[in-house]
């Protein structure tokens, strides 16, 4: 049985906000670095993150993921909990996660991007 | 000349009465006045100053008006008067002088010098000096030119070392004001009075001889002479007085430009810090701009890890099913094999007739592989499967952002540290310079170069005037001759005047150059064994004087000695001021400010060990970091009669103590 995924891709209106002030604050140079690395944190944090409330759209999913290799991430590292479901609609999910998390360092002080990378790793590692 | 003592009335920051005793024993004629910058050494040497000639000077030796002269704080007590009092002894006789300011009764605030009352009282041996010739007495015992050279500060030290520079514009000044003192001031004083009687004479010659008939033209031609002389000198004294002006207007431009040293230092110094902080925002940018770069592939870097286990999974999962798809396909040969063999039987490698047990045997294996062969499943498609998502893993590859962003974030924080510190030194920087106009000093500046300009200008035309003048003089000589052998009978009277004073303008000129001649191999020669006594370098020869004062140190080859420390300077410069003043009386006290600035503590024991032996006293008026009470004088302890120490007693008030070593 196939799915099918959605085309366009986005965000709470909350999280949007939130994303575009992170875009202003120069944590990101485009919204869509901004919205793959929060998928990227999320999928890293191994976050299960609930079900999207209502969305705005905001990219299509070809811009933000033109050779899949995101959706190929996300199959890949949830495995039966995207199966049969639309990987795109998890993508949102968890960026909707990653975002949440992203602003809400921001306002603590400021994103340590490093320190992600290096809790990911090892969490990771950790994790084998 | 020996001085007694001093006292002083609300001079400058001591106010009320402030008292000095000279020590008089002439082995112990060393006096030493402690006192921090400000606090009043050369004030000591300014009531001196005052009391003999009637005026204080500060920087660039610029006179001090009296009404700066009077204590602020008594001012503000509205006592105005001030007064300086001086026992000496001098050429056999005892000398009592006083000078005295005080407000004119009208005046409510003096603002100029002209709101006081000004007088001076002078006694010989207990008998008073006539008014009228106070002045000319003071002249005969200590001529205020040569002043400078007993009552001198460390400013002065650096005003003859210009001397030093070949050429020096200064120099030249300062070799005037040399020569002035050198050529005595009887004989440059007399010379000017012949001249001018002298040009008087020619006039009236003049006037007889457009008497005579048939000397109308040698008048006429002497008349243009005389006349050509006079627009010269007017000239000369229009260039002076402008030169004197520019000169002021310059000196004012340095000090202002002095004292605003530090501003434009801060200035330079801002305009650096500014260029930097605009170098490290723009590194700042770069280095953000890289991180922005960075951040903006760094979601694989977060999954990095995860993919490589999901991907380490995928391989031993795809290794499972290989082996099984050969182990599938190993079971299906066989059992083709076995059907093959059951169909024939016959044995393929040997053609024997299989036995029916043995068939028997060749049926179980078959059953048994059969079996094994349904209980694996057919994994080719899942393979396929497996296959094709390490292949897309395999794609999927963090950029090394962590080592980057780290190596980029360093810099970003090294660049922003520095940052902050720039700006706190610019702000640092723009409160030093806030409330000057940078851009007033700069102009200031250019004015500056502009006057020094002028100056040299004004000096070459002088020079030329001079020389024209010379010529003039010359011709108006030729003409005088000419004239006299004409009229000899005639106008015998005006000529006769001429011919006097015109011989007796040559006698002067030549007695002054035979003078200055004489006084300057005497100050050379003196200086020289100043030299030789201070000086630590014990192989240098001596000093060589040139016709502009200036010094060479010649060495023991008898080379001149090219570069010389600043120390060794100061040395040659002290030399030849004490050459100076002993060319220029006998022997009297010295007062030094502050003269040991760059001086090591060689060159400073040899002064203290040279100073006191050829001066009638030697009053050292000195700050702490030139002399170390406690350890410095060990060299003159002995020659040590009178220590005084000026203490602080508020900004505008100074008090003088005697105390010991």
């Amino acid at each position: 049985m196939s799915v099918t995924e959605p085309t366009t891709i986005g965000l709470s209106e909350e999280a949007h906000k939130k994303l575009k002030w992170l875009q202003e604050e120069q944590h990101f140079r485009e919204l869509l670095d901004g919205y793959r690395f929060a998928i990227g944190l999320a999928l890293a944090q191994g976050a299960e993150p609930p079900e999207s409330q209502k969305r705005t759209t905001i990219f299509n999913v070809g811009t933000v993921d033109p050779d899949q290799s995101l959706k190929r991430s996300i199959e890949a590292l949830m495995g039966d909990r995207v199966r049969g479901t639309p990987v795109y609609k998890m993508a949102e999910r968890l960026a909707e996660w990653g975002v949440n998390e992203l602003a809400s360092q921001a306002k603590a002080g400021s994103i340590d991007f490093v320190s992600l990378l290096d809790q990911a790793g090892k969490r990771e590692v950790a994790g084998t | 000349m020996k001085l007694h003592s001093l006292t002083a009335r609300n001079f400058m920051p001591y106010k009320g009465e402030m008292k000095l005793a000279f020590p008089q024993d002439e082995q112990r004629n060393v006096m030493i006045v402690f006192g921090d910058n400000m606090r009043g050494k050369t004030s000591i040497l300014n009531a001196i100053r005052w009391v003999f000639y009637g005026e204080a000077v500060g920087r660039h030796s610029r006179p001090i008006s009296l009404q700066e002269i009077v204590n602020k704080e008594a001012a503000l007590a509205d006592d105005w008067r001030v007064e300086v009092h001086v026992k000496f002894d001098a050429n056999g006789h005892s000398y009592d002088l006083r000078r005295i300011a005080d407000r004119k009764r009208l005046v409510a605030t003096p603002s100029k010098p002209e709101d006081f009352t000004r007088s001076i009282h002078l006694t010989r041996d207990g008998s008073v000096v006539s008014g009228d010739q106070v002045e000319a007495e003071i002249g005969l015992i200590v001529p205020k030119q040569i002043s400078r050279f007993f009552l001198f500060d460390g400013e002065l030290l650096q005003e003859y070392e210009t001397l030093l520079i070949e050429d020096s514009q200064q120099g030249q000044q300062i070799k005037d004001a040399i020569e002035q003192v050198l050529g005595v001031p009887a004989l440059t004083n007399g010379r000017v009075d012949i001249q001018t009687i002298l040009k008087q004479a020619q006039k009236r010659q003049n006037a007889d001889l457009k008497q005579l008939a048939g000397l109308e033209k040698q008048a006429q031609q002497q008349a243009e002479l005389t006349g050509k002389i006079d627009a010269i000198d007017r000239d000369l004294e229009d260039l002076d007085e402008r030169l004197k002006k520019v000169r002021e207007e310059r000196t004012v431009l340095d000090d202002e430009l002095e004292a605003a040293q530090s501003v434009i230092g801060a200035k330079v110094m801002l305009d650096a810090k500014r260029a930097e902080q605009r170098f490290l925002i723009e590194e700042c940018e770069k280095k953000a701009a890289e991180r922005l770069d960075l951040v903006s592939g760094a979601w694989k870097d977060l999954i990095d890890v995860q993919l490589q286990v999901r991907r380490n999974q995928l391989e031993r999962e795809r290794t499972e099913l290989m082996d099984s798809i050969k182990k599938r396909s190993g079971l299906a040969q066989k059992i083709a094999d076995l059907k093959q063999l059951l169909d024939t039987r016959e044995c393929p490698t040997c053609e024997q007739v299989l036995g029916e047990a043995r068939r028997s045997q060749v049926g179980q294996a078959l059953g048994k592989a059969e079996a094994e062969l349904q209980s694996i499943d057919d994994s080719s498609a899942a393979l396929q499967d497996i296959s094709g998502q390490l292949d897309a893993l395999s794609k999927i590859r963090g950029i090394n952002a962590k080592d980057r962003l780290r190596q980029v974030e360093k810099g970003f924080q090294g660049y922003q540290v520095r940052l902050t510190q720039v700006e706190n030194e610019i702000e640092r920087l723009k409160d030093e310079i806030a409330g000057y106009d940078t851009a007033e000093i700069a102009r200031k500046r250019v004015l500056q170069s502009e006057k020094i300009r002028e100056e040299g200008r004004l000096q070459a035309d002088i020079q030329e005037q001079n020389v024209e003048r010379k010529k003039l003089v010359d011709d108006l000589a030729v003409s005088q001759k000419a004239i006299e052998g004409l009229t000899k009978d005639r106008t015998q009277r005006s000529t006769i005047k001429v011919s006097l004073c015109s011989d007796l303008e040559k006698i002067f000129f030549q007695s002054i150059e035979q003078l200055r001649d004489k006084l300057r191999k005497r100050v050379k020669a003196l200086a020289d064994d100043a030299f030789k006594k201070m000086i630590t370098q014990k192989s240098y020869r001596g000093l060589e004087i040139n016709d502009n004062y200036g010094l060479q140190i010649i060495d023991a080859s008898g080379s001149h000695v090219a570069v010389r420390s600043a120390g060794a300077e100061q040395i040659v410069a002290l030399s030849l001021i004490d050459g100076l003043n002993r060319t220029g009386r006998s022997a009297g006290p010295i007062i030094m400010d502050t003269p040991f600035g760059r001086l090591d503590l060689n060159h400073r024991d040899n002064i203290l060990s040279y100073l006191p032996s050829v001066t009638s006293q030697f009053v050292l008026l000195v700050h702490s970091g030139e002399i170390r009470k406690e350890i410095d004088l060990a060299v003159i302890a002995e020659r040590i009669g009178a220590v005084y120490e000026i203490n602080e007693i508020s900004s505008t008030q100074s008090r003088l103590e005697r105390t010991t070593l």
